[in-house]
């Protein structure tokens, strides 16, 4: 088993970022490219591997300068950081024997180098101290220079088991002629200490006060063992919003004010990378609907059963429209499916208009906002298996539990009135993937991740944004700011609220 | 008094108008819209990490950022591992910020896809002294 990537002979964990504590670090050139153990922190500068006259193995390593050089930072091989251990550094070298030029000398120089962390590079390492020269003997050129040297290189007393983090560098010399140092086999006594999320530089002391592994300046709950991430939709920092007609099947005024509510969604996750719970964010703007509306969202793939509870949503518990299971979803349900209000109106009364927030000429309701938290079974659903596309969206309209009404193309829930499908305007077919359009394409619902500000009553939303039609009609692709671009042309101010 | 007459006869102007419409003549009703088209001003974005063969175990945060710095996106990332989601853009995004411990790389969005490699890119020889 001479060829290995590293060996690890123990493990001891000194930051739960770089598991530490081998008590050798090794290279030989065999399972990766230069690049890659550079990745790792080792620095292989002017080497490349090479499968001619190895040492051992498959590959051995060379130097590749073209020029000898008798600089100590031409050409060389040198560890990560290291805490070191005692004995000595061994690893084996040959010269390829080219006859080409006039070949002087060649040699090989080991150095250490301390760390320095007020040094101004951003390596931090401190002065080089060299403590090795091995000079190859004549004859230099030719097959009788091939024979391999096994070299086994003292640790210096001061750097031995010392408590401060080094580098060793192996660098290889030489002056005239064009023939080349191969090596291989490289054994360094200490234990790996750079920390390759760091731009390499040594590993910190690890802090971690809820003991989850992550450690307190990484975690966003650095006292909670329970809680170590939040990933947000949209954004940290911005709402989303959903902007619904209610009169499916048939169309409507596409004014997308009957229903409008601005949101944000926050998963909170664990160090396992499980998602702990995902917190809602709904802030209840506008509606100008005669219907009584509610709205919630699915979690398209996450099954009923793997949610605890769901606090801070508005569901009367006498509702006649939604029928709450214990753990807080709505039964029936294959996915979860959280109702956040089952009635818009029962958390913002109607206006004097009978609507809110729909005519400027009406008073100005302050949106009410709803924080609702949906708690995930413990261990159950990991982050990486819960994307944002999760989060569908619906209404259900006029108090009819079947008229749900989603963003175009997202799937009904199982409690859909299916047979809806096709009457009037709607053009849903299951056997297409079409759903919740009209026979020329239009929808029933917006979603403007990026937020946006809804038309008045009754005014279509392409007499309020005058690029809306352009951007539908070329697929998405024109007039992609029709939303937001407040320069003369984009907009009519009036027909927006 | 004929004055008078034409200008009782001029249709009252808008006391609210808004700038000209470019399509004026469409309305929604006439729009011709794609059936592929996804009325959206957002786009998911296909992730895919590849991992590096770290000498030791390598965990930290990893994050995902708008080129603004808006994260949308963290978790606890094993250096070696590949890694693969999906995350939800605004439909403009041309980049995206990676973060790992310090170490901060951006990621072109190409189509629907942003891929990163923790292992360089960069081309081995294999060199014959």
């Amino acid at each position: 088993m001479k060829k290995k990537f590293f060996s690890i002979l123990c493990t001891v964990v000194i930051s739960s970022t770089v598991v530490l504590g081998q008590s050798t670090v090794t290279i030989d050139a065999e399972t990766s490219s230069v690049a890659t153990y550079n990745a790792n922190c080792w620095s292989l500068i002017q080497q490349a591997r090479t499968a001619t006259l190895v040492i051992g193995g498959a590959y051995s390593l060379v130097n590749n300068n073209t020029t000898p050089s008798l600089d100590i930072t031409t050409s060389y091989v040198k560890t990560p950081w290291m805490k070191m251990g005692s004995g000595n550094i061994t690893f084996s070298a040959r010269l390829s024997g080219s006859t080409t030029g006039t070949t002087l000398s060649r040699a090989i120089v080991v150095s250490y180098i301390p760390y320095d962390p007020s040094s101004l590079l951003p390596s931090k390492e401190g002065p080089t101290t060299t403590f090795y020269t091995y000079n190859f003997l004549p004859p230099l050129t030719g097959t009788a220079s091939q024979t391999i040297q096994n070299l086994s290189v003292p640790i210096p007393v001061e750097i031995a088991n010392s408590t401060g983090v080094y580098k060793i560098m192996v660098s290889f010399l030489g002056d005239g002629g064009a023939g080349r140092i191969i090596s291989d086999n490289y054994i360094f006594p200490g234990t790996y200490g750079s920390d390759p999320s760091n731009s390499c530089l040594p590993a910190e002391p690890f802090l971690d006060a809820d003991g989850d592994g992550v450690q307190n300046n990484q975690d966003m709950y650095p006292a909670d063992a329970s809680r170590a991430y939040n990933s947000y939709y949209p954004s940290e920092v911005s709402y989303g919003t959903l902007a619904f007609e209610d009169n499916w099947p048939a169309k409507g005024d596409y004014d997308f004010n009957d229903v409008v509510v601005d949101y944000r969604m926050k998963t909170v996750t664990n160090s396992s990378n499980f998602v702990v719970e995902v917190i809602g964010e709904f802030i209840l703007k506008a509606s100008g609907a005669i219907f009584n509306n509610g709205f919630g969202f699915q979690l398209d793939g996450i099954g009923s059963d793997k949610i605890s509870g769901v606090t801070g949503n508005s569901v009367s518990s006498s509702s006649p429209v939604f029928n709450i299971a214990p753990n807080g979803v709505e039964s029936g349900q294959t996915y979860a499916t959280c109702i956040v209000f089952d009635n818009f109106f029962n958390i913002i009364p109607r206006g004097p208009d009978k609507l809110v927030n729909t005519i400027k000429e009406s008073s100005y309701i302050y949106p009410a906002e709803l924080t609702v938290n949906i708690a995930f079974v413990a261990n159950t659903v990991s982050i990486t298996d819960f994307s944002s596309l999760a989060f569908n969206f619906f209404i259900v309209a006029d108090d009819t539990r079947g008229k749900e009404i989603h963003l175009p193309n997202r799937l009904p829930t199982n409690l859909a009135n299916t047979s809806l499908f096709g009457l009037k305007d709607d053009d849903s077919s299951i056997s297409l993937g079409k759903y919740y359009k009209t026979v020329n394409n239009l929808p029933w619902g917006l979603n403007i991740i990026q937020g946006f500000q809804y038309p008045v009553e009754l005014a279509p939303i392409n007499d309020a944004y005058l690029y809306f039609i352009e951007w539908a009609e070329s697929n998405g692709t024109a007039k992609t700011d029709w939303f937001s671009n407040m320069d003369v042309g984009y907009r009519n101010q009036f027909k927006i609220y | 008094m004929v004055a008078g007459i034409l200008v009782s006869c001029v249709k009252f102007p808008d006391p609210r108008p808004g700038p000209v419409k470019p399509t004026d003549k469409i309305t929604l009703g006439d729009a011709k819209v794609s059936d592929t088209f996804s009325w959206s001003t957002s786009k998911s974005v296909d992730v895919h990490i590849t991992g590096l063969p770290t000498i030791v175990t390598v965990k930290s945060t990893l994050s995902l950022s708008l080129q603004d710095g808006t994260r949308l996106y963290s978790l606890f990332h094993n250096m070696s591992h590949d890694l693969k989601l999906s995350i939800i853009v605004p439909s403009e995004t041309t980049n995206l910020t990676l973060k790992y411990g310090s170490m901060v790389y951006n990621l072109k969005v190409i189509g629907n896809k942003a891929e990163f490699s923790f292992i360089p890119d960069i081309p081995e020889v294999i060199e014959v002294p």
